[in-house]
């Protein structure tokens, strides 16, 4: 198993040089002249030319690459165009609030999503699997900018239960960034009530998505355990129906269901944004996104790569948890 | 062994019909047959010809729909089963009646231990596991049923079974696998064992080993068995009595030993005669295929490949009726006026 982890893990390194590379030379090639845009239209050539100097802008691509990894091993990732300030900074305090909506849905999709998978495949053709596919169905149709405008209707505007944006006046004494987690080691109870009321509405909107299409891997890969021969063979042995589902299924089906949840933490960091910019959630994916408006390189770059290890990450986890789930695996490798 | 034996499980008259887009596929028509107690029979025939279906619905494992139950009915030990509720049926399973199953590389779970599957099996048969079952009780089943699991394996004579009951199928070789499934089948030693072809999946020398530990073990137990195979030769080697099966119906039932030495059914000398021989000759085998259940013949089933067919056969289905000599077979040309000739 350590050999395996160690094994994994190597392999990320590769990935990320490769995605670094990328995404600088992307950075650089995109069309859009940002130092105009940042100095306006009154700028003077000479001003610009200063400040593409200062930027290291006349450098060699390779150059330019060379400088910023060797500075952002140190922690120094550039100074951004929109805040003035260096985007290790900016993300530093952007990336928790992102990171805390993204495991709030994750948690929300997995709890709903499997068990709806699980009795929809129990009750095929049954109306219990009928309406969790409807449901389903809607949820990945669905826009998420339009179901998180709806939700703010219903439950902020129409029957004021919950905040409309923001993440909350009452605001722990900063230790992780995760205001939930915070709250809770700072046993401060007032925030740890705020937080989770304004977390609530942009979470559910993230996850509905990632929800159904669990429940859809879920459900048709619990029918595919269905037709097994071990199954009706722990039928026949006279073990209860509940632990034959539960267990003795889940087991085998959460194994390529768990690929998916690797896979859709990508897709929430990037659904991230929508959900970010209508309930004002001060996160990184928002972020990122006016910094491509603004062809602001140096943050575009930065949360790029932040993306890129949070996803690498995500999957090493998810292979891992597969390996203890999946002994054949272990063995495949 | 006595002719007036108690049974221990009676098939009347089973039909099994299944529904599918194309029309009713009539799979088992009128099947009976008769375990005693401590006895083995062996149910052969070819493949369809609808052993499986019948030994799976004794222990309600047919799914309904697409199957109909038409008619007939299956009684163990005095209890009528067909109509049992699923939690009924799960008191059954495992420990009145089990089965081990053909494939010993698909019958086992891939993601849990041989531990995991033998200590559920004994925790769990006929129960329920909801969370307000007491630990403590848990904890003493599941030590409990660890020393079973090794009592058994022990049984089986599997080394080191400390051992093996920390490992993954994956680990195992099919013989292993095949002993694993044997021992999950007979953890809670039930009163009847179906054996669905146990090893046809191994080569012949494990495949042997096998079945002889498995005889062993019935006989020391005094468990009763219904043992599938296509193989006669196999089925000589196990069982008391044999039921051959031909397109869903029982066309001849004889002791081992007198069919064996005389076999009356064209269809059951058909099957004889197609084993190869050791001296290079492949067998004579039968022409032919099993007919289509969707739109079975009107007459005997058979006819299409047999090989003394008479003009009535194809018009009249024959009828399984006991012969003088006390043998039973379905075939008109016992119809009892001769049964002095072919008898």
């Amino acid at each position: 198993m350590k050999e395996f982890i160690i094994k994994r893990t190597l392999h990320i390194i590769p990935v990320l040089l490769g995605l670094s590379i990328l995404i600088f030379a992307l950075s650089r090639i995109m069309p859009g002249d940002s130092i105009r845009l940042k100095l306006g239209p009154e700028a003077t050539q000479q001003q610009i030319e200063a400040m593409e100097e200062e930027m290291g802008l006349n450098d060699p691509l390779p150059v330019q690459y060379w400088n910023y990894m060797k500075g952002a091993f140190q922690g120094d990732m550039g100074m951004s165009l929109q805040s003035n300030r260096n985007v290790a900074i900016d993300i530093f305090e952007t990336f928790p609030a992102t990171f805390e909506l993204i495991i709030i849905a994750m948690a929300i999709s997995i709890a709903i999503g499997v068990p709806l998978g699980v009795i929809s495949a129990v009750r095929k053709d049954k109306w219990e699997d009928h309406s969790t596919r409807i449901v389903a169905l809607s949820g990945i149709a669905l826009p998420k900018f339009w179901v998180a405008i709806m939700l703010q209707i219903v439950f902020a505007y129409w029957f004021s239960l919950l905040p409309v944006v923001g993440r909350g006046e009452i605001a722990p004494t900063t230790i992780t960034g995760l205001r939930l987690l915070d709250s809770l080691i700072t046993l401060n109870f007032d925030a740890f009530i705020t937080s989770v009321k304004h977390i609530i509405l942009p979470s559910i909107a993230l996850s509905i998505a990632t929800t159904a299409q669990i429940m859809r891997l879920t459900r048709s890969n619990m029918l595919n355990q269905l037709n097994k021969d071990y199954i009706l063979a722990a039928r026949s042995y006279g073990l209860p129906k509940g632990m034959i589902v539960y267990k003795y299924m889940l087991k085998n089906a959460f194994a390529s269901t768990l690929t998916i949840i690797g896979l859709s933490f990508g897709a929430l960091l990037g659904n991230a944004f929508l959900v970010e910019a209508v309930f004002g959630w001060p996160g990184m994916a928002q972020y990122g996104v006016q910094g491509v408006i603004y062809k602001d390189y140096n943050a575009i770059v930065g949360v790029t790569l932040v993306i890129g290890v949070a996803f690498a990450v995500a999957n090493l986890i998810v292979d891992v948890l597969y390996g203890i789930l999946d002994p054949r695996i272990k063995y495949d490798s | 062994m006595s002719v007036k034996s108690e049974a221990l499980l009676e098939i009347k008259g089973l039909k099994v019909n299944f529904k599918s887009f194309e029309g009713t596929a009539q799979v088992i028509n009128g099947v009976s047959l008769k375990v005693n107690k401590g006895e083995v029979i062996s149910l052969v025939g070819e493949s369809g010809c609808g052993k499986s279906v019948t030994v799976r619905s004794i222990l309600g494992l047919v799914p309904t729909p697409p199957a109909q139950f038409t008619n007939g009915d299956i009684t163990f030990e005095g209890q009528s089963l067909l109509g049992l509720s699923e939690k009924e049926w799960q008191k059954i399973r495992g420990k009145g009646i089990s089965m081990i199953f053909q494939d010993p590389m698909t019958a086992l779970n891939p993601v849990f231990t041989i531990g995991q599957h033998l200590i559920d099996v004994y925790m769990w048969q006929g129960k329920r596991n909801t969370l307000f079952t007491s630990m403590k009780e848990k904890r003493e089943l599941r030590k409990k049923g660890r020393a079973r699991a090794i009592e058994i394996l022990e049984k089986m004579r599997i080394p080191d079974p400390e051992g093996i009951l920390e490992r993954y199928p994956i680990e195992l070789s099919g013989g292993m696998r095949q002993r694993i499934i044997i021992a999950l089948a007979l953890i809670h030693t039930p009163k009847l064992l179906i054996a669905d072809e146990p090893g046809t999946a191994l080569d012949v020398s494990v495949q042997d080993q096998i079945l002889i530990e498995l005889k062993r073990l019935v006989e020391m137990e005094g468990i009763s068995m219904i043992f599938i195979t296509h193989n006669l030769g196999v089925a000589r080697m196990i069982s008391d009595r044999v039921y051959v099966m031909y397109a869903g119906e029982v066309v001849e039932e004889a002791t081992t030993q007198s069919l064996f030495s005389q076999s009356y059914h064209p269809y059951t000398q058909g099957l004889l005669s197609s084993i190869p021989k050791l001296n290079g000759q492949m067998g004579d085998g039968i022409d032919g295929r099993i007919p289509d259940f969707l739109n079975p013949p009107q007459g005997c089933r058979f006819y299409d490949r047999c090989s003394e067919r008479m003009d009535h056969c194809s018009l009249t289905p024959p009828k399984l009726q006991t012969l003088s000599d006390g043998r039973k077979v379905s075939c008109h040309l016992f119809a009892e006026e001769v049964v002095g000739i072919h008898g």
